[in-house]
């Protein structure tokens, strides 16, 4: 990154900013940041290649350490990454040219809970499920329920853009974050306008989320909690093809009805993964359905209003245990042996689009995959599981048993099954990614997504990161 | 660990993040490379040639693992990565990797039979036996030797009370340190003298005021008809026999912190309550762990106390630290509890010495205890 007497001179002055004790380069703990979650890296790693590491990392206690970290890397133009629980699949935390990560573990605070506005205030690095063991002891939740629930940070949450699996009914964390505290590339300390709505102008919390560390280091959120719930109700549907079940979805979502879970599985997810994680011997496609809420009256006629649009779209009802089983068992899908791990090469292309278009997408991706990568024996799998009145959320899956061994083959076929996938999910109205973010793996698809809107998107980077320090080559921006 | 194993778990665990939250030096240090992940991926590294085994691999995997278990518990497939790291140790130091801290450790225990360092060693509790055999040996462990005087005092006051007819052996270490840092030859050594030394005592017991003790000398023992006792399953056992009752010594209320040691690797989950509510007198906290489990939430059971693993001789600011956040995770998670009692004087020691500052006072648990005549 720099020379040897100048990087030492940077590494004492961040000591100086964060204390020595919160500041290391030795190489066993550089080597917890060669990877997150994503297939790349990891598969990198797993076949003996060493990944790209970062120089230092800082552990900051407060908004101002990190402003006076972000004022000596633009100092000495080195690339800044924040890093919070390293869960991402799309390797948005990866220091590609080394650079410094700001470690946020230790800003883990809950600053307050307001509970007459319903509206906790906490530090970015606190996990998920901490947060909300704190929060039930109080009586609230925070209703953001990704699988990473146990190692994600919430500012990974609203960096990534991420969504819950009761996104249908609260929604994804862009509409659950009142406002945030965020520390620009040019060591400003911005704090958004933390009110339910207004009309003074652009929302900037909006900006910030889903910028993945590119605009500056997310510090502090406000986000909107709510009474926990006092009951759950479940139910187990088969449609006899997907669009009978799709069409129950989108009934159910207009007219207005909010189970917190809807999820409908494609005939092979519903063979493979559904039958062994339930123990059952369907064929169809299932859908489960979960109502939460705190008044028993309301749910007792939602719940009979969905069953009547499901029961009118021809579906059987599988009775409500089969339900409860899947969600006392929601996160095994997302484990061993039901989920895929290395050597196999494997990827979540979840992708959103409106009612009209997200079948044909659906088979579009299917056969554009299976077809071009059937000398692989590619499998592709897929469900329904963030629900829209307008849309709905296809997470499809791919899996190939035996990647190529050899490194570099096995990186660009990987691109290259990734390649067609989000191209066919952009010919019909889809979007590169719903809810996992872009990061690293993505980057080279959002010129095509945004098309001219992609030089705006530069134009604000340019402006809030002239010296293009934060996160580099992240989200289709510049490595350099 | 066997080759095949050793191969399989290395390769099985994939990095992901989701047994952090339960690692105590995570949770104490927020450190990333503390993490079992961090550790899986520096294993990883050197494993595939990245870069070369040395030191300082072999501090980290001392600094930053207890050998608790907390991730192994945790892990959805069962990949048992203390086991990998203490292999992992082992292999280092038979390579010669060792780490100066661990190093100083092994002189200080085949040199002064301690593991603190020659400064330690006129600091020991004294202790006297009625005579050289006995069918009990009382096996206090260094913790209590050296650092924790106060659970060796009351348990032998227990012992007389009781009429236990028991006795010492000449060795105040049962090998862990040895056996943690990954000094697998000595401490095979210093097992088989210890066993040599139980057996001319004559003993088929051995009581031991430390849960690290009991998980080694168990090990040591297995097979060769000496049955490796804590002081509290000890003592449980002779009130079930109607030989022992039990009385109270305070009047405050207590809450039991289940040694990480004892619960994952003795396989005794929470011997200390069921010891405690057969004694007259006492009033048990349970009131807030059980609220947690109604409501769902997970309790951090048996968290480490720190002083395992062989970090404490290698990193004392870490085990001290993760001693502190235990603490600290009590006194948040305790309504009217005023004390913490331990069956493990390593955790009386490590939590005491958090507690100085503190509301929350530390007890083993034969300080709590007196015979009732």
């Amino acid at each position: 990154m720099l020379n040897s007497y100048v990087y030492d001179m940077l590494y004492a002055r961040l000591a100086e900013v964060v204390g020595k004790g919160n500041i290391t380069d030795r190489l066993t703990e550089k080597m917890a940041y060669a990877t997150d979650i994503c297939w790349i890296p990891t598969a990198w790693l797993d076949r003996g290649k060493q990944p790209p590491l970062p120089d230092v990392i800082v552990a900051p206690e407060s908004a101002e350490q990190i402003a006076d970290i972000i004022k000596l890397a633009i100092e000495h133009r080195v690339p800044v990454i924040p890093y919070g629980g390293g869960s991402g699949t799309q390797g948005g935390v990866l220091a590609q040219q080394g650079g410094i990560i700001i470690d946020m573990k230790r800003m883990n605070r809950i600053i307050d809970i307001d509970e007459k506005s319903q509206v906790a205030t906490v530090q970015a690095g606190i996990e998920g499920v901490n947060f909300e063991r704190e929060l039930n002891k109080a009586g609230y939740c925070f209703p953001h329920y990704p699988a990473s629930i146990y190692c994600a940070t919430v500012g990974g949450y609203i960096a990534a853009r991420g969504s819950g699996v009761l996104s249908t009914k609260y929604g994804k964390i862009e509409d659950l974050v009142l406002g945030m505290e965020v520390v620009l590339p040019t060591g400003t300390i911005l704090k958004s306008i933390p009110v339910p709505r207004h009309a003074t102008g652009p929302e900037l919390t909006q900006l910030f989320i889903g910028s993945e560390g590119t605009l500056g280091v997310i510090t502090e959120a406000k986000l909107k909690i709510i009474e926990k719930p006092t009951e759950q109700r479940f139910r187990c549907l088969i449609f006899a093809d997907l669009e009978t079940g799709m069409e129950a979805g989108r009934r159910i979502m207009v007219d207005g009805l909010r189970p917190a879970v809807i999820r409908l599985y494609d005939g092979p997810s519903t063979e493979s993964f559904v039958n062994r994680v339930l123990g059952l011997k369907l064929s169809g496609n299932v859908m489960i359905l979960m109502f939460e809420g705190r008044s028993k009256a309301l749910m007792d006629v939602e719940e009979a209003e969905v069953m009547k649009i499901c029961a009118a779209c021809g579906a059987q009802d599988l009775g409500e245990e089969a339900g409860r089983h899947w969600w006392d068992h929601r996160y095994d899908f997302y484990y061993p042996p039901n989920t895929p791990h290395l050597p196999m090469a494997f990827g979540t292309m979840d992708t959103v689009t409106t009612y009209d278009k997200i079948i044909p997408l659906y088979h579009e991706m299917k056969e554009e995959i299976e077809g071009k990568y059937g000398d692989w024996k590619v499998r592709f799998t897929g469900h329904f599981s963030h629900w829209y009145v307008w849309g709905t959320m296809v997470y499809a899956r791919f899996f190939i048993d035996e990647p190529p061994k050899d490194a570099h083959e096995a990186i660009r076929l990987y691109y290259d099954v990734w390649s067609t996938g989000v191209n066919a999910a952009l010919r019909h109205g889809g979007v590169v990614n719903e809810h996992h973010g872009i990061g690293m793996k993505l980057g080279p698809f959002m010129r095509k997504q945004y098309g001219a809107g992609f030089e705006m998107l530069e134009g604000i980077k340019k402006q809030l990161d002239p010296h293009n320090i934060m996160n580099p080559g992240k989200m289709g921006f510049s490595l350099y | 660990m066997e080759q095949e194993k050793y191969n399989a778990t290395l390769d099985n665990c994939r990095f992901c993040p989701m047994c952090r939250q339960v690692c105590p030096a995570v949770l104490a240090t927020r450190r990333e490379a503390a993490s079992p992940r961090g550790l899986a991926l520096d294993m990883f590294a050197v494993a595939r040639g990245l870069y070369p085994a040395g030191p300082e691999t072999h501090k980290h995997l001392i600094a930053d693992c207890t050998l608790c278990g907390a991730c192994y518990e945790s892990c959805v497939t069962q990949q048992d990565l203390p086991e990998l790291v203490l292999a992992t140790r082992e292999r280092l130091a038979a390579a010669g990797a060792v780490c100066a801290e661990a190093a100083a450790t092994r002189r200080s225990v085949l040199e002064t039979g301690q593991p603190f360092g020659a400064e330690w060693s006129g600091r020991r509790c004294q202790t006297t036996a009625k005579g050289p055999k006995a069918a009990v040996v009382f096996f206090p462990g260094c913790s209590a030797l050296y650092k924790a005087h106060e659970a060796v005092t009351a348990t032998t006051a227990l012992l007389e009370g009781a009429k236990v007819e028991y006795t010492y052996v000449d060795g105040d270490c049962c090998g862990a340190p040895l056996k943690e840092l990954g000094f697998a030859a000595d401490y095979a050594a210093h097992s088989r003298e210890l066993a040599a030394k139980v057996k001319a005592a004559g003993a088929a017991t051995v009581v031991t005021a430390c849960a690290t003790c009991a998980y080694w000398l168990g090990l040591a023992f297995k097979g060769q008809g000496v049955t490796v006792l804590t002081v509290t399953d000890f003592l449980a056992g002779l009130v079930r026999e109607g030989k022992l009752t039990l009385k109270s010594r305070t009047g405050k209320s207590v809450r039991v912190q289940n040694p990480c040691r004892m619960a994952r690797s003795v396989g005794r989950v929470d011997p200390t309550t069921g010891l405690l509510r057969h004694t007259e007198g006492l009033r048990v906290d349970m009131y807030n762990a059980e609220k947690l489990v109604a409501a769902g939430l997970q309790v951090p059971e048996s968290l480490c106390c720190g002083g395992c693993g062989g970090t404490r001789f290698v990193a004392e600011e870490t085990a001290d630290a993760i001693a502190a956040y235990q603490l600290e995770q009590m006194a948040k998670n305790t309504v009217e509890a005023e004390v913490i009692v331990t069956s493990c004087a390593t955790c009386k020691e490590k939590l005491g010495k958090a507690a100085r500052d503190g509301k929350l006072e530390v007890a083993f648990v034969a300080e709590l205890l007196a015979v009732k005549e």
